[in-house]
Order: structure tokens, then C-alpha cells, then sequence
């Protein structure tokens, strides 16, 4: 370091700043700060040659105006002549000015960058520092492109001295934090490495944290560091505590560089070496033993460098997570912390813990501490440290232990602070549904929840609770009773109003046979919460009062009278009014029936990721919730199963122009049919130039001649899958497929190019079906022609239970092949699939258009091209299904695509004996005519 | 990886800022204001370390001066604490009593030489420090008077504060 000095102060700025601390007001001060720039500004522009005695004086003054707040524009000049000056101060005050006041401008900018690379290049250490300071505390891109490739030269050059390659290390960091794209990776980089060797600890320290930095973008790069690291780390943690002198801090070596040395051991995985991964462990394992021995001094200090190390190699353990010998012995270490009278120390404990107990290792050893961390939550003074309290609770509860926990959860609960009851409320739940044994226990607990912290319940949680208590049946009954009583409450909270008003809406019936809560009981105790209640809730509770005229027909009068009542029916809320109206109606002229239709219990919702556990992930962040996610996660109560259909894929292709008609000409469907016994590939043959062989008949209708086989994927329909499908051809209902297990009814409808279809299934065995997966598929091209949307279904179909699917159809171009059904099941275990052809055929789209027989032959001569005509005439097999042809001539005009189609019933005085069928295409495209 | 290294007085007046993240000037006047508040409202034995927003602060307080350091997950907890103490330390060896203003003053010393980055970004070893600073007693006097001027000009302190301990540095 440079000897300062003493003798080199500078009177004349003493002698300023001293007037300026005596000056009165604000305006004195001003006043004598203009004098002085005027006199600078005279100086700087004077014929006399400034020494560089005055210009430091003059650019110092300079600097201290603007520190008090005023603007400087002068002086820059000044100031870079500074910078090539000997003498070390006049050097610094020129850093220091350009340091604070310099930005990017252009023209100094070069100047500055000269008198940097003239210092770097100087082989005078004390000005490399300087001009290295300088680059890192400006750290521009300017400067980083300038000089980003001389720093790493400089920082493994032998000969450089180590307080020049710690500035370089400091610096270099610091370029690459600011502009990693600047600092070039090379064959130095091997040699950074090395520095982990030095002997200087300063030089060691700057290189760990520049390689922690590098490794994390190049691991491959520093993969060697991990060796260095672990010697240079084993060599410390070993050294008697005076060993390395200025290093030792209260009697521990080196604890920051320790603490370091941990840290870029856990940018990566445990060593392969099994030396190096020996004496790793040796390192680790003396730490924690040093924790348990006498300390060496009294000194707080000692004491918190030493958990300093300790905590850091606590966490290296908990990242390699594979010594089960380690973990436990770190665990049991935090678990002495727990009850150390230092708070810091506990609020590290809980902390690490926490992440210790999603280790499979040591997952057992963490709750033997249960008890203590119980008691921090009890009486932890700071609410930081209840909060980690409380986020190890959740760490470390599994089923042994959930009860404990979650009913300690609430009592702590109801002093909590405000600031975290909401997370508390979002754990308790989870933990609630996660192991819940039985549901009834589930239901108190949620109920409780909402009683104590009713505010903090949000919707998630309430909706939850719904859709458990709606999925399991078992605890239905349970859930009734037991939120009629806690209704029964003076004030009850909204939240749980609510709840209340859903089940009992639902469920109500189930305790209906008590006297207690007969239906009346039941409707007087909802409705005197009504008028307490929001508007979200009170349309709800009109909901659960329409439901009760279906459950309970005896209080169709009271009801009725409610919700005739003008408060509702003249409400000024739209929502409100229009149920009322709308309540009223429907239960007045509606019969029995058609109210148990409409106002049928609700069906199961599909299970899928608890809506909690999503919230409380997009609370916390996704980091927090990993350790919440861990392996240990079990299945929930309503079973993980996923059952939900996954839409089609709809594609929104429009119909190509181009595409020929029925796609036949050009290129006929690829697997022509073998031999469907019927008319299967008949219309193939007729649009096609080749002459068909065979006697041609008469199918059952035209259009099953459409009818070609799908593509083989994803399954391959069954046998009968054509025969099934030929039944529905001319027909919109009825059984689709049956077998000894189930049974598929399809009911459908059609309007122009859009279609709906209700497939039922219906179990016919007692046992549920698992994992029940209806999916559609589009074989071949059919994918750019029809779009077919499904809905979801239940992933669960209970024995003799029926579960409707809906699926919305729309034609956007002529199609042959129908789309495949695929349903896959288990039942008892074993799994079961089965293809179907689905009943959606290109007639299905048609419309029928009536037409005279001579408006129909006038057309028919229009058509003057050879190949725009042919004309098969075939025997009926079946006599003609007046039906299907409405026995009438007629246009089909289908009209999506534009394209024309007509069938023909029949034209002739003897009906039934030929049918025909033509297209015609705007294009200018020849016709096709049968 | 340090965020920033705050310290702040009681009254909320900051003296001395040094960020190591790009943060917006007038954002940390707010940031500065929020987190002094927040130290102040904590009691002797709640612990040093609050989460505050998506990062922790660790927070030291000498008489009526605070310590501030913004950490982000990858610092150790302990060893921060311990530092800011460390750093305290070896200015109250060249010291004879660190006060308020003593420590601003020679925390800018220390910031201003050659360790500005090692400081901030990487505490160093203590012997870092030392090494530069290498300040003699006799000139307390001076500082304290130059610092109370500087303090009067609030404004830009908290963002320049280094340069100008620097220069005194090199008065003596």
C-alpha cells in the first residue's frame, strides 16, 4: 500500500469546507459555493499551467460541491489529465472524480480508457489497483468491452502481485455480473482454478467467489475446482486456531472463505473421486464435531462464526442428500439449536430443518423434535420464527403424526398473527385432506378452520371441502349434521353460510328423518342468516332453496313465499332478482319429475390437483412449495386418480378449395375394404374410373357407401364395429354397443354442419370402473375435416351407475371415415379397451331439399362432360326405406363446403327401384353423378 | 450474493447506500425508508434476519446506527451477520469510539479504496480492510466536521458518499 502522506493535505480545501460548515443559511452557503466555482473555473481556464498540486485541489473542491448537491459541468478535463500523473494521490482524486461524476461520454470516455490501459499496463501494482477499481466501480459496457479481455491475463499472469490479482478477480466478477457476454471463456479458465491454491487467503477468497459465479453458467469448465476446493477446505477446517493469523476470526480459521468453499461445493454434485469424496467427508464430519466440543472463547462472535460454517456445512450435507450417517448427525445438531436461548440461532434451526425433513434420510430423525417445535410455536416471541415454526410442522407431518399436528395448526390458529393465518389456514387444509383417515375428521377440521379463521378461509378451501364432501358419499350424512349444528351458532361466519347452505342443499335429506332438522328447521335456520349475508352467498342460499322444494316438497309453500317475496323478486341485484323469477317459475309449473331432473344432486367433480395446494404454490413461490411437493406426498382421500378426457384436438383447418370432391378421384380411400358383407365400398367403386365388378346392389341407403374403414390407430375397432355403426346410419338413437360390462347408448342430433352426441355408459357390473377414459380419435385425414369436442367425464363409473358424455361435432369438409371411440377402463384391475366406430357419417350433415322430378332432369342434362356423368343402376337389396329417402325426390344440399349434393329418392313412377345421387362442386370441376 | 449494504440512522437518514444490483434512484429512497421502518419496529429479541419481499435483510444496530445487508437465498445467514460485525470491528480499531458519524465516515474510507467491490460484493478477509484502511485518529476531528457539512447537503450523499471520504482520506 502507499505510504500516505502527511504532509500532502490540502490547506485550501480545509480552509472551504470549513466555511461552508460555518456558513448560517442555506443561501450563504450557496453564495460561497459560487465564489468558488467562479475562482475554479477562472484557474482552469487561466494562461498559468496548473501543477498537479493545484488540479487535484481544485477537482477535489469540485467534488465536494457536488456531494453537497449542487451540479458540476466542468472539470472533466481536469480530471483525466489526473489520471496520468506519478503521483499516487493526484492519480486517485482523478479516479475518484471520473468514479462518481463521469457517465458515457463519448469523447472522455476514449481519453479515460487510455489513462486505464496506461496504469494496467504500468507493472506498478498500486496503479493496476487503481485502474482495476476504477473499471469495477464504473463497470460499464464501454469499459468492459475496452478492457474485458486484458483482466483474466492479468488475473493469471505469474508475475502479477496478489493484492493486483485479487483486484482482478473483484473486477472481473463484477464485468461479468454486469455484462456476462463480455468476459470471454478461455484457457484461462483452467488456470482460475489454480488460484484456489495460492497461498495468499485474500487472492483465494476473491477466486472462489469469481469461480462460484463462472461455474454456475460453465460447470463442465470448473469441474476441477471440486478437488481444489475440498483440500484447500480440509487444510482450514484441520489448522490450529492461530494457524493462519490475520484469517483466524475469534479463534476459527478463515470462516468466510470456509463458508465460501461450502458454498461452490454445492454448485455441484457430491466428488466421484472416492479420495477426494474421503476427505470431504473427513472435512464435514470434523465441523460437526468441533460444534459439540468446549468453546474456545466466551465471545459471541466465536460462536456465531463457527454456526456460520456450521449452518453452511449443514447445508452441503442436506444438498448431496446421500450420507444417511451425516444427515441424522446435522439434524440432531439443529435439533440442540432448537432450544438455544440465541433467537438467531433457533430461526436458523427451524429453517433448516425444514429442508432436512424432506429427506428420506432423515425425514424420522426431524420428528422426533416435534414436541419442541410445537412448543416454538407456542411460545416464540418473534412471529418470524413461528412462521418457521409452523412451515416445519408441515414439513415434517405425515400420517403418524397428522392429528398432532393439524390440531395444534389450529390452536395456534387463534392467536396467530394476521399476517400469516392465511398461509396456516391453506396448510391445515392440505394436511387435512392429504391424511385424512377418515372423512368426518376431515370435515371438523375445515369446519373449524372457517370457525376460527373465517376470514382467512378462501374460496379454495370452501370449494374444496364441496367437492370432497360431494365425491365420497360415506360422508355425506356426517358432513350434514355436523354443518346444521355448527349453523346453530349465534354468529357464524360467512364463509361457513355458505358451506352450509350447499351441503344441506345437497345432502340436507340425509338428516331430514330427525326431528331436530326436519326440513322446516333446516330452511329457518339458513334463512336467518340470509339477510346477514353478501350477495354471492344469498343467490347461493336462493339455489339451496330450490333444491330444498325438490328434496322437501312440504316446504315448496314457504319457499315459494320467500321468493315471492318483493325483496327478491323486485331485487336490486340482477343476479339475485333473476333467480328469484326464475326459482319461482320453475317451481310453479314444473312437475315433479322435471324438478328431480333439474335439481338433481350434484354429479362427482373430476379429481385434479387440489386447488389449496395450488394456491398455497403461487403464494410461497415455486421454490417454497417444492419442499412442501416432496416425495412423501400420498395419494388424496378422493384418490389421485386423474380421470378427466382430455379434449380433442380441434382443428381449425379450413376446407382447401382445391381438395376433389369426396377426395375419391384423386386418390381412393388406401385400404379398400375387403369385404364388408354389405355394400361397404360400393360408392368407391361408382365414383372411381374403374369398372366396378360384381352385380351392383342396392344398400340399405347410399350414403353407408361413404363408409370405408379407418385407419388402425389408436385401437382397432372391434369386429362389429362396422355392423354397430350401419345400425345408425339413418338413425340418431339408440344402443350402440353392449357387452357383459357395459353398455354404450348414443343419442344424437344434427343441424346443418353442426352436430351434438350424448353418449351414454352405463356399468353393468356392481363394481366401479377405474381410470374410465373415453377418448375420440380422428384416423387418417379426418382430423382437418371434423372436429369433435368432448367433454369430460368422471374418472370413476360406480357399479350399475350411468355417466353421460357430451360431444359437439361440426363437419368442416366431406369426410369417408367416421372417428374412432376408444374406451379404456379397469375393471377389478384389469384394464380394458374397446374402439367403436362412432355413428357420425357425412349423411348425418345432409339436408334435404325438395325438388321437382323435372327441375331435377333439367339439371341432370345440364351436365354435358362425359366424365361429369355415371350412372349405375343396381337392384335395391332391401325394398327402399320410405324413411330414409322421405319417398320423394329430393336435393341434399350440404352446404358447409359449398359443394352440392343430391339424393335422389325416387324419380320414376316405380318407386324403390333406383336411387340416385349427385355432386356438384362450384369449381369447374367435373361433376359426379350416380 | 449481497444486494445491497445499507446504513441508516434512526431517524431514518441514510449514510451510507451501496447497491450491487442496478435499483432506480428514486426506488431506493423508498426501499432505503421501508426497510429502516421495518428494522425499527423490531424488538431486542426478535432475530436479525426478516424476509422482506423476495429477499432476506440482516440487520445489525450500534447505538442509533443501523447495518442493513439485502441478501438473496445463496448468502449465508450467520456469516453476513457476523461480517457486518467484523467490519464494525476494524473500525473500531483505528477509532477510539465508534460513533455514528466515525462509522460512516470510515465505512466510506474503507468503500472508497480499493475494496469498494470486495466489500460489497465479497466480504473479504478482515486483513482487506485493514490493509486499507489506514487512517490515523488525529484526523477525526477534521472528518467529523466535514461530514456534519456533508450531511446538511442530504441529498446526494447516500449515492456518492465514497468519493467523498476518499478525498479526505487523501487529506492526511
Amino acid at each position: 500500500m502507499p505510504a500516505v502522506s502527511k504532509g500532502d493535505g490540502m490547506r485550501g480545501l480545509a480552509v472551504f469546507i470549513s466555511d461552508i460548515r460555518n456558513c448560517k443559511s442555506k443561501e450563504a452557503e450557496i453564495k460561497r459555493i459560487n465564489k468558488e466555482l467562479a475562482n475554479i473555473r477562472s484557474k482552469f481556464k487561466g494562461d498559468k499551467a496548473l501543477d498537479g498540486y493545484s488540479k487535484k485541489k481544485y477537482v477535489c473542491k469540485l467534488l465536494f460541491i457536488f456531494l453537497l448537491g449542487h451540479d458540476i459541468d466542468f472539470g472533466h478535463m481536469e480530471a483525466v489529465n489526473l489520471l496520468s500523473s506519478n503521483k499516487y494521490t493526484e492519480k486517485q482524486i482523478g479516479y475518484l472524480f471520473i468514479s462518481v461524476l463521469v457517465n458515457s461520454t463519448s469523447e472522455l470516455i476514449r481519453l479515460i480508457n487510455n489513462g486505464v490501459k496506461n496504469d494496467l499496463t504500468s507493472r506498478n501494482p498500486t496503479f493496476m489497483c487503481l485502474a482495476l477499481h476504477c473499471i469495477a466501480n464504473v463497470g460499464s459496457r464501454e469499459m468492459g468491452e475496452a478492457f474485458a479481455a486484458d483482466i483474466p491475463r492479468i488475473l493469471v499472469a505469474g508475475d502479477s502481485m496478489d493484492s493486483v490479482k485479487q483486484s482482478a478477480a473483484l473486477c472481473l466478477l463484477r464485468l461479468y455480473k454486469a455484462s456476462p457476454d463480455l468476459v470471454p471463456m478461455g484457457e484461462w479458465t483452467a488456470r482460475v482454478v489454480h488460484l484456489l491454491n495460492d497461498q495468499h487467503m485474500g487472492v483465494v477468497t476473491a477466486a472462489v467467489s469469481l469461480i462460484t459465479c463462472l461455474c454456475k453458467k460453465n460447470p463442465e469448465d470448473f469441474k476441477t475446482c471440486v478437488s481444489l476446493a475440498v483440500s484447500r477446505l480440509s487444510r482450514i477446517v484441520s489448522s490450529a486456531s492461530t494457524d493462519l493469523q490475520d484469517y483466524t476470526y475469534y479463534f476459527v480459521p478463515a470462516p468466510w472463505l470456509s463458508v465460501k468453499l461450502l458454498r461452490l461445493l454445492q454448485c455441484y454434485a457430491p466428488p466421484e473421486d472416492a479420495a477426494v469424496k474421503g476427505r470431504l467427508v473427513e472435512c464435514l464430519e470434523t465441523v460437526l464435531n468441533k460444534a459439540q466440543e468446549p468453546p474456545k472463547s466466551k465471545k459471541v462472535q466465536h460462536s456465531n462464526a463457527k454456526n456460520a460454517v456450521l449452518f453452511e456445512t449443514i447445508s452441503l450435507i442436506i444438498h448431496y442428500d446421500s450420507e444417511p450417517n451425516l444427515l441424522v448427525r446435522a439434524c440432531n445438531q439443529l435439533g440442540q439449536f432448537l432450544q438455544h436461548r440465541e433467537t438467531n440461532l433457533r430461526y436458523l434451526a427451524l429453517e433448516s430443518m425444514c429442508t432436512l425433513a424432506s429427506s428420506e434420510f432423515s425425514h424420522e430423525a426431524v420428528k422426533t423434535h416435534i414436541d419442541t417445535v410445537i412448543n416454538a410455536l407456542k411460545t416464540e416471541r418473534d412471529v418470524s420464527v413461528r412462521q418457521r415454526a409452523a412451515d416445519l410442522l408441515y414439513a415434517m407431518c405425515d400420517r403418524s403424526n397428522a392429528k398432532q399436528i393439524v390440531s395444534e395448526m389450529l390452536r395456534y390458529l387463534e392467536t396467530a398473527d394476521y399476517a400469516i393465518r392465511e398461509e396456516i389456514v391453506l396448510k391445515v387444509a392440505i394436511l387435512a385432506e392429504k391424511y385424512a383417515v377418515d372423512y368426518s375428521w376431515y370435515v371438523d377440521t375445515i369446519l373449524n378452520l372457517i370457525r376460527i379463521a373465517g376470514d382467512y378461509v378462501s374460496e379454495e378451501v370452501w370449494y374444496r371441502v364441496l367437492q370432497i364432501v360431494t365425491n365420497r358419499d360415506d360422508v355425506q350424512g356426517y358432513a350434514a349434521k355436523t354443518v346444521f349444528e355448527a349453523l346453530q351458532a349465534p354468529a357464524c361466519h360467512e364463509n361457513m353460510v355458505k358451506v352450509g347452505g350447499y351441503i344441506l342443499g345437497e345432502f340436507g335429506n340425509l338428516i331430514a328423518g330427525d326431528p331436530r332438522s326436519s326440513p322446516p328447521v333446516q330452511f329457518s335456520l339458513l334463512h336467518s342468516k340470509f339477510h346477514l349475508c353478501s350477495v354471492a352467498t344469498r343467490a347461493l342460499l336462493l339455489s339451496t332453496y330450490i333444491k330444498f322444494i325438490n328434496l322437501f316438497p312440504e316446504t315448496k309453500a314457504t319457499i315459494q313465499a320467500v321468493l315471492r317475496a318483493g325483496s327478491q323478486l323486485r331485487n336490486a341485484d340482477v343476479e339475485l332478482q333473476q333467480r328469484a323469477v326464475e326459482y319461482l317459475t320453475l317451481s310453479s309449473i314444473a312437475s315433479t319429475d322435471v324438478l328431480a331432473t333439474v335439481l338433481e344432486e350434484m354429479p362427482p367433480f373430476p379429481e385434479r390437483e387440489s386447488s389449496i395446494l395450488a394456491k398455497l404454490k403461487r403464494k410461497k413461490g415455486p421454490g417454497a412449495a417444492s419442499t412442501l411437493d416432496d416425495g412423501r406426498r400420498e395419494p388424496g382421500p378422493g384418490g389421485d386418480v386423474n380421470g378427466g378426457v382430455e379434449p380433442a384436438p380441434s382443428t381449425g383447418s379450413t376446407p382447401s378449395p382445391s381438395a376433389d370432391l369426396l377426395g375419391l378421384r384423386a386418390a381412393p380411400p388406401p385400404a379398400a375394404p375387403p369385404a364388408p358383407p354389405s355394400a361397404g365400398s360400393l360408392l368407391v367403386d361408382v365414383f372411381s374410373d374403374s369398372p366396378t365388378g360384381g352385380p351392383p346392389s342396392l344398400g340399405p341407403s347410399p350414403e353407408e357407401a361413404f363408409l370405408s374403414p379407418a385407419a388402425e390407430d389408436p385401437g382397432i375397432p372391434i369386429p362389429e364395429a362396422d355392423e354397430l355403426l350401419h345400425k345408425f346410419v339413418c338413425k340418431n338413437s339408440g344402443v350402440l354397443f353392449e357387452n357383459a360390462l357395459l353398455q354404450i347408448g348414443v343419442k344424437s342430433e344434427f343441424r346443418q354442419n353442426l352436430g351434438r352426441m350424448y353418449l351414454f355408459y352405463g356399468n353393468k357390473t356392481s363394481v366401479q370402473f377405474q381410470n374410465f377414459c373415453p377418448t375420440v380419435t380422428h384416423p387418417g385425414d379426418l382430423q382437418s375435416q371434423l372436429v369433435v369436442q368432448t367433454k369430460r367425464v368422471p374418472g370413476q363409473v360406480d357399479g350399475g351407475a350411468q355417466v353421460q358424455q357430451v360431444l359437439n361435432i361440426e363437419c368442416l369438409r366431406d369426410f369417408l371415415t367416421p372417428p374412432l371411440l376408444t374406451v379404456r377402463f379397469r375393471y377389478g384391475g384389469a384394464p380394458q379397451a374397446l374402439t367403436l366406430k362412432l355413428p357420425v357419417t357425412i349423411n348425418k350433415f345432409f339436408q334435404p331439399t325438395e325438388m321437382a322430378a323435372q327441375a331435377f332432369f333439367q339439371r341432370w342434362k345440364q351436365l354435358s362432360l362425359p366424365q361429369q356423368e355415371a350412372q349405375k343402376i343396381f337392384q335395391a337389396n332391401h325394398p327402399m326405406d320410405s324413411e330414409v329417402t322421405k319417398a320423394k325426390p329430393c336435393w341434399t344440399t350440404w352446404t358447409q363446403t359449398q359443394r352440392t349434393m343430391w339424393v335422389l329418392g325416387s324419380c320414376r313412377p316405380k318407386p324403390c327401384r333406383w336411387a340416385a345421387c349427385c355432386g356438384s362442386s362450384p369449381t369447374p370441376r367435373p361433376r359426379c353423378t350416380a | 450474493m449481497i444486494k445491497f449494504f445499507l446504513m441508516v440512522n434512526k431517524q431514518g437518514q441514510t449514510r451510507l447506500s451501496r447497491y450491487y444490483e442496478h435499483v432506480e434512484i428514486n426506488k431506493r429512497t423508498l426501499l432505503e425508508a421501508d426497510v429502516i421502518k421495518t428494522c425499527l419496529s423490531r424488538s431486542k429479541e426478535q432475530c436479525s434476519f426478516i424476509e422482506y419481499k423476495d429477499f432476506k435483510l440482516i440487520y445489525r444496530q450500534y447505538a442509533a446506527l443501523f447495518i442493513v445487508v439485502g441478501i438473496n437465498e445463496t448468502e449465508n445467514e450467520m456469516a453476513v451477520y457476523e461480517f457486518i460485525h467484523n467490519f464494525v470491528e476494524v473500525l473500531d480499531m483505528y477509532f477510539s469510539r465508534v460513533s455514528e458519524l466515525d462509522v460512516s465516515f470510515s465505512v466510506l474510507c474503507a468503500c472508497s479504496h480499493s475494496t469498494v467491490q470486495s466489500i460489497s460484493y465479497d466480504y473479504l478477509s478482515r486483513t482487506i480492510i485493514m490493509n486499507h484502511v489506514t487512517l490515523g485518529k488525529k484526523l477525526q476531528t477534521l472528518w467529523s466536521s466535514v461530514f456534519t457539512c456533508v450531511s446538511k447537503g442530504a441529498g446526494r450523499l447516500s449515492t456518492t458518499e465514497s468519493s467523498i471520504i476518499q478525498m479526505l482520506y487523501l487529506q492526511n
